[in-house]
């Protein structure tokens, strides 16, 4: 009947070593962490004529994507179908920086046919 | 004569009678065209899509074409502004002419057939008469648009817009998919 009980005490002492074991949250992710990757590089991906240029992007964890719109309309890059990141909208000749945690498809919300691919390896 | 007749033929069985009157309109003047009327063809041509799109916004409850319908009104109202401020740049004053006339006669009575529709029926008629309309659109802006632009800046607007139309006809043609399966 009675459960394993744990006294105040021991709970402290497990919260204090996990807490040691794990580290401050604060220390390990400021807002400007740079990947532990040796080399992140940047990857362009051109939007021009409906397309986007590659339409498959490999790259490594860390590594940044820059989409950049150079047609003659409004374009987005949104990871499909969740939409879990999107770029909103990038008028003609704008730009957007991101880095991608994932592999996901991704689309453009505006001209739903538009379809494009980010693969991390 | 004989490869007009053969043209509107082929388009009115193909797609039905909103494109014939598509076919009609471009085809007339098919022959010779100036830089100001192609600039008032390519203003008119993207005005009437986004008229379109206009009744399809205050018509429909449909998600696809709401959508469909946003992206129309975007694409087609900054192109009109690019083909006026090219015009603008290049001092061409677009000029009114026979195939801008057909166009807006054939859209008028396309106008006047979708707002009589409602709910279903209306979704279908609209994207149907975008399928025509973009396939029209195309046909003209290859065959008879670029090949007589004199202008390099507004052929190449012309051929910058072409896969814009194109994109536009395959999303067209995905939701009129969508539609036939229901
Ligand atoms: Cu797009």
């Amino acid at each position: 009947m009675s459960p394993v009980t744990v006294k105040p005490l021991h709970l402290l002492a497990l919260a204090s070593l996990l807490f040691v074991a794990c580290g401050t949250p604060e220390e390990k992710a400021p807002a400007t962490t740079v990947p532990a990757k040796p080399v992140a590089k940047s990857v362009a991906v051109s939007i021009a004529q409906m397309k986007f240029q590659p339409d498959t992007v490999r790259i490594h964890p860390g590594d940044t994507i820059v989409w950049t719109n150079n047609d003659v309309v409004d374009h987005d890059a949104t990871a499909f179908p969740d939409s879990a990141w999107t770029s909103g909208t990038l008028h003609p000749g704008d730009s957007w920086r991101f880095v991608p945690q994932a592999s996901t498809p991704y689309f453009c919300s505006i001209h739903v046919v538009m379809k494009g691919a980010v693969i991390v390896e | 004569m004989k490869n007009k007749t053969t043209m509107l033929t082929r388009g009115a069985l193909l797609l039905g009678v909103s494109a014939f009157l598509y076919a009609g309109a471009f085809a007339q003047e098919a022959p010779k065209l100036t830089d100001p009327e192609i600039a008032h063809i390519a203003v008119t041509a993207n005005q009437i899509d986004v008229n379109y799109a206009g009744i399809a916004k205050a018509t429909s409850k449909n998600k696809d074409v709401l959508h469909f319908a946003e992206t129309m009104e975007r694409d087609h109202g900054g192109t009109i502004k690019q083909a006026e401020a090219l015009a603008k740049k290049l001092n061409v004053t677009p000029k009114d002419n026979a195939m801008s006339k057909s166009l807006m006669e054939g859209a008028a009575k396309e106008t006047k057939a979708l707002k009589a529709l409602k709910g279903a029926a209306f979704d279908k008629a609209y994207i149907d008469n975008e399928v025509a309309y973009h396939k029209a659109v195309l046909d003209a802006i290859k065959t008879a648009l670029i090949p007589q632009t004199q202008n390099s800046e507004l052929k190449g607007l012309l051929e910058a817009v072409l896969p814009v139309v194109e994109t536009h006809l395959g999303h067209a043609e995905m939701i009129q998919k969508k539609f036939a399966a229901k």
